[in-house]
């Protein structure tokens, strides 16, 4: 291992490192973010083709391809599918009910094979410990379930005060 | 190089305390601003170690390409919390979704985001009406960030007294 080949491996990293940087940034925060299973597993295709190229087993040029293709597919496929419902239903799940007013939607935790031990582990989490709270609990496209309460449930806001003292100060004149 | 059981535990362990040591100088600012950049690089470490344990790359040559790309990432996010024209080139700008109460339509047409993903973040905390939201942006790590409007905050004790 000579010196030429070392400050050669640094030149091959650094080059590596920004045209990913671009990449990253064209891609968008969305795409990248993690937010489903595909887009992790886009990450992950975009981030393990690199030591071969930093490491000289393929050239710069088949590097660039294969993560320029990737990113392309990626590209095109959430175009796609912000553009048409059919391919937003085709390549992204579909948000799945689990809990409806307080019942839980048996058929569908079969569906997505959800254990009822987990729903509830999911809605312990969100601080939910009595079912009938739940307006909607929803199992999401990024795999986390979701939980809406029923308005009794909701923490108090401003307008609900609001209402209260009016209802106060109708029922004193 | 013969693929030794003592070599391989000595090389994950040579690149295991390296991968510690430089993850630690680089600090939590790399960690909080470009998310998806860090990600990124974090799999690029993870890809270039492998080819070490199985002796197919020396360890000088897996310590130089490591080395490398963390410093050109503390670099870049250095320069970019120092200079706003290079943060705006490297970090996309957060971008408003739901303005008062309504969809900002020209911008989730920008993003290439649907409604329907709009709807599921505000399911996600537990926000069920448009019309409650102040103001919703996309921001530059992905997520989607909610204001409420002023009548449907939370009720702080601060205002409790009024209503006695």
């Amino acid at each position: 291992m000579d010196v030429n080949e070392l400050l050669l491996t640094a030149l091959r990293a650094s080059f590596v490192y920004f045209f990913l940087l671009l990449v990253v940034r064209v891609l968008g925060k969305r795409e990248i973010g993690a937010t489903s299973a595909f887009d992790l597993s886009v990450a992950l295709m975009l981030g393990e083709g690199v030591d071969e190229i930093i490491y000289a087993d393929v050239t710069i040029i088949q590097g660039v391809t294969a993560i320029l293709v990737v990113a392309l597919w990626h590209l095109v496929n959430s175009w796609a599918s912000y553009k048409s419902d059919f391919i937003d239903r085709l390549t992204g799940a579909p948000p799945t009910v689990m809990v409806k007013s307080g019942k839980i939607q048996r058929k569908n935790l079969a569906k997505e094979r959800l254990n009822e031990e987990e729903l509830f582990s999911e809605l312990r989490l969100t601080g939910v410990d009595n079912l009938e709270e739940v307006k909607q609990a929803t199992l999401e496209p990024n795999g986390t379930i979701s939980v809406l309460l029923e308005d009794w449930a909701k923490p108090v806001q401003y307008n609900d005060l609001s209402r209260s003292k009016a209802k106060m100060q109708k029922g004193k004149s | 190089m013969e693929l030794t059981l003592t070599g391989i535990a000595l090389r994950v362990s040579l690149m295991y305390l390296y991968a510690l040591v430089l993850l630690r100088i680089s600090g939590k600012e790399s960690v909080s601003h470009l998310t998806a950049m860090d990600f990124v690089v974090t799999l690029i470490i993870g890809d270039l170690f492998d080819d070490v344990f199985w002796a197919e790359v020396p360890v000088l040559q897996g310590t130089v390409g490591f080395g490398t790309i963390i410093l050109a990432h503390i670099l870049v996010t250095y320069a970019s919390s120092r200079n706003q024209f290079l943060h705006r080139l490297i970090a996309s700008p957060a971008r408003l979704v739901i303005q008062k109460g309504k969809l900002v339509q020209e911008n989730l047409g920008r993003e290439w985001m649907r409604p329907e993903t709009l709807q599921f973040e505000m399911r996600l905390r537990g926000e069920e009406h448009v019309r409650e939201i102040k103001e919703a942006r996309l921001e530059p790590k992905g997520q989607v960030s909610m204001l409420k409007t002023a009548s449907a905050q939370p009720v702080q004790k601060k205002d409790l007294h009024r209503f006695r």
